[in-house]
């Protein structure tokens, strides 16, 4: 009987031998590291093209559903321009509401809305922003929330523009 | 130790040779660790940027990666190059 097993014959390479890496192979992988990286970078740079030719598009005015029984000081969220742009609505006073994107413009945790301070807050970084007019009162937020017009047609409210 | 004997000589001049070879690659790879460290600050910011709507970073920072990654190659190109012995 022959020393050595037939499967060894059939495959000749040792554990060993078969996970060991070069300094040529290791850094090979490190450039493909690189290539992922530079890959991510560009689709970020197609998502975010992708993403401003999606705003660049004509909005058009929508119904917010269930404005009329907010209370006064009560918030609500609804879509606009589009399926999954988050907005909220805050009633002021009885005839008064107003409505800003949702997306904090720090990094994007949504805002909730602060009746006893009338302000908007992002509780993921301590963001305050004046429930007004959507101007940043403090924390590290950059840029006010973007505004949406509102329009009273009759007893319903409408979102009829988002301005960024 | 080992006097003018050429063997002795010429093993001499092989592990000069070898260790100068050696620290060419421990060069070339840690220039390229650093350039991925550069590589994911610039994905960092421009993951920060994109979540953030901050569109003026996101084409900077990827430009910066790809010349990380130009860099990388070149350094993994020089280092797969062959070359003649003690060069």
């Amino acid at each position: 009987m022959s020393p050595t097993p037939a499967w060894k014959e059939d495959f000749p390479v040792s554990w060993v031998d078969d996970h060991f890496v070069t300094r040529r192979e290791f850094t090979k992988s490190l450039a493909l590291v690189s290539c992922a990286a530079f890959g991510a970078n560009g689709a970020l740079v197609a998502l975010g093209a992708w993403e401003r030719g999606r705003r660049a598009e004509k909005t058009e005015p929508r119904k917010i559903e269930g404005a009329g029984r907010l209370p006064v000081g009560g918030s609500m969220v609804f879509e606009y321009p589009g399926p999954g742009d988050v907005c909220l609505l805050v009633r002021l006073e009885p005839d008064r509401f107003v409505a800003f994107g949702q997306k904090c413009t720090h990094l994007g945790c949504p805002v909730l809305y602060r009746a006893e301070t009338r302000r908007l807050h992002c509780p993921c970084h301590e963001g305050y922003f004046d429930a007004e007019d959507g101007k940043v009162v403090s924390g590290p937020p950059p840029r006010p929330l973007p505004r949406v017009n509102l329009e009273r047609r009759g007893d319903e409210l409408w979102a009829v523009a988002i301005l960024r | 130790v080992g006097g003018r004997d050429p063997q002795v000589i010429r093993a001499r001049e092989e592990r000069a040779v070898r260790a100068r070879g050696m620290t060419v690659v421990y060069a070339v790879m840690l220039s390229i660790a650093l350039l991925l460290a550069i590589q994911f600050l610039l994905l960092m910011v421009a993951v920060e940027g994109f979540v953030a709507g901050r569109a003026a970073l996101l084409v900077p920072s990827a430009l910066g990666s790809g010349v990380c990654f130009l860099a990388a190659c070149r350094l993994v190109g020089y280092l797969s190059a062959p070359r003649t012995r003690g060069s």
